[in-house]
């Protein structure tokens, strides 16, 4: 086991810990753990403590895994990685379960909502606001494997006649393939299909409905549906970027020094700093623009949004047969996820249910077979 | 123009949403002309049932107080006096007789609310004439 993969692990696990530790805070105050409260009682004991309670299990089964990963590592690398992250998914599962119970059971016991001014906000003369499309990074990206293939094509004829393919944990060739074009260019390929994916997905957001907040106003609700969807946007674009040129540089490397660990290793690194960095700060811009205007939510005035847990499950799927939005923001985390009460949300879910479930078995068939 | 609906209400969200455009139209805030937002997008809006939008849409559309276009698909068709697009200058012209007798039996009810709850016939006059000038204070500084 190397010391660079290990700690690329402890890293990856510490940023995912991180992240979801903080995420309670990224949310509106008005739906805590994905729970709907009334603005008027978002001071009250019950949500502090449950959100305490969250925090100290995220912590806990951080930590756990942590310290599980750094035993584990020297016995048996492969499964020290999977062992830890799975404990840690488990455990903020967990943390999450039993921390929104509590704010659950006070809501129907105080009947929170009876006496609360509810109602739907709409703006009936708003043009639709359309989603923006990354195509600037698209570009760069295009441009920059169009750049690669150029200096692929010109070095051909020049390259040695056995090329490595597969690349050691540690960052050592361990596996060459005689000279060809798929040899030589597959990586290149694999990543347009990649970017040309991710940049297919930013068009999803074309079908994503924003809920307008009935204390903002209509300004306030419009911006902050812009906000919300540029920054997907944006998060798309830069990860398209960001592989483009992670790899890219792998594939320099591979056809130019082969065997120099440190470019290789320097490769990574940026990578993996290029995807946590977008990740960090898409995550920062994301609570900027889902917090705006709802936090003017200042209890008496203004009126609250409905009550809408029955369509959330869990406060995570969303099953909403009358909502003809096929695609939501999340109420518990960042980003979009489907309407499963539609019939285009619905196969959403099962393809995406079939590429993770396929990603696994792929995983798993490729990490037993070595 | 936003607007707000109430879920909880006993009033059905179809009529809520018809009866805001009209509030909205009185007060100026939207004009002959305006485009309405599409209904898929209202409803996504709102999270509710398209056809709840279509059916407040078709409601206004009836009324005669929007209309159908082909490219811009709803838009409001009339407006209080002196914001006249389209050139008619008679109340009589543009509203189906019908109707207006329909719309005076729903005064008529009201306004035998108020008679029967005891209020003074100058205080419902006041009343009436203070929502009026509301709507024409909107409409002058909008």
């Amino acid at each position: 086991m190397d010391t660079a993969v290990f700690v690329t692990m402890l890293v990856t696990l510490i940023v995912v810990a991180a992240i979801v530790f903080t995420l309670p805070s990224l949310m509106p105050r008005t739906v805590p753990l994905g729970v709907n409260v009334p603005a008027a009682r978002i001071e009250e004991p019950v949500i502090r403590a449950s959100l305490r309670r969250f925090r100290l299990l995220v912590g806990a089964s951080g930590l756990v895994a942590v310290i599980l990963l750094v035993v584990l590592v020297f016995i048996a690398p492969l499964a020290a990685a999977l062992v830890s992250m799975l404990l840690f998914i488990a455990g903020s599962t967990v943390a999450y379960i039993v921390a929104r119970q509590g704010i659950v059971r006070a809501k129907h016991e105080g009947d929170w909502y009876s006496g609360a001014t509810v109602r739907l906000a709409g703006d009936v003369t708003a043009e639709p606001v359309r989603t923006p499309i990354p195509v600037g990074w698209f570009a760069v990206s295009m441009l920059l494997l169009g750049l690669v293939t150029v200096i692929g094509a010109a070095v051909y004829p020049t390259l040695p006649a056995s090329i490595p393919v597969h690349w050691s944990a540690s960052g050592v060739a361990d596996r060459y393939e005689p000279k060809s074009v798929w040899a030589v260019f597959g990586q290149l390929i694999i990543i347009a299909i990649v970017v040309i994916g991710l940049f297919a997905l930013s068009f999803v957001g074309r079908v994503v409905s924003i809920r307008a907040l009935p204390s903002a106003s209509a300004e306030q609700n419009a911006a902050r549906e812009r906000g919300i969807r540029s920054v997907m946007s944006s998060l798309l674009g830069w990860m398209m970027f960001a592989i483009t040129l992670g790899l890219c540089w792998l594939t320099l490397v591979s056809w130019f020094l082969p065997s120099d660990r440190v470019l290789i290793t320097v490769g990574v690194v940026v990578l993996l700093v290029m995807l946590f960095g977008g990740i960090v700060v898409f995550i920062v811009r994301w609570r900027r623009a889902a917090r705006r205007g709802a936090a003017i939510t200042g209890g008496d005035t203004g009126a609250d949004a409905p009550d809408d847990d029955r369509f959330w499950k869990a406060g995570i799927f969303y099953v909403n047969r009358d909502d003809p939005a096929i695609m939501v923001p999340r109420r518990f985390g960042a980003g979009w996820t489907m309407n499963l009460g539609h019939p285009v949300g619905i196969a959403i879910g099962v393809v995406l249910l079939m590429v993770v479930v396929g990603a696994l078995v792929l995983a798993f068939t490729a990490g037993t077979s070595r | 123009m936003q607007i707000e609906i109430d879920p909880a209400s006993e009033i059905p969200l179809y009529q809520q949403l018809r009866d805001r455009v009209v509030e909205g139209i009185a007060a100026g805030r939207l004009r002959s002309g305006d485009k309405l937002a599409p209904v898929r997008t209202l409803a996504g809006q709102f999270g509710i049932n398209v056809a709840t939008v279509v059916k407040g849409y078709d409601l206004l559309r009836v009324e005669g107080l929007a209309r159908s276009n082909r490219t811009a698909g709803s838009v409001i068709a009339r407006g209080p006096l002196g914001d006249r697009a389209d050139g008619v200058s008679s109340v009589e012209s543009r509203w189906d007789a019908a109707a207006r007798a329909g719309w005076i039996a729903r005064l008529r009810t009201v306004l035998a609310e108020g008679v029967a709850q005891g209020e003074s016939d100058g205080d419902l006059e006041n009343i009436a004439r203070d929502i009026l000038s509301t709507f024409a204070a909107e409409r002058k500084g909008s």
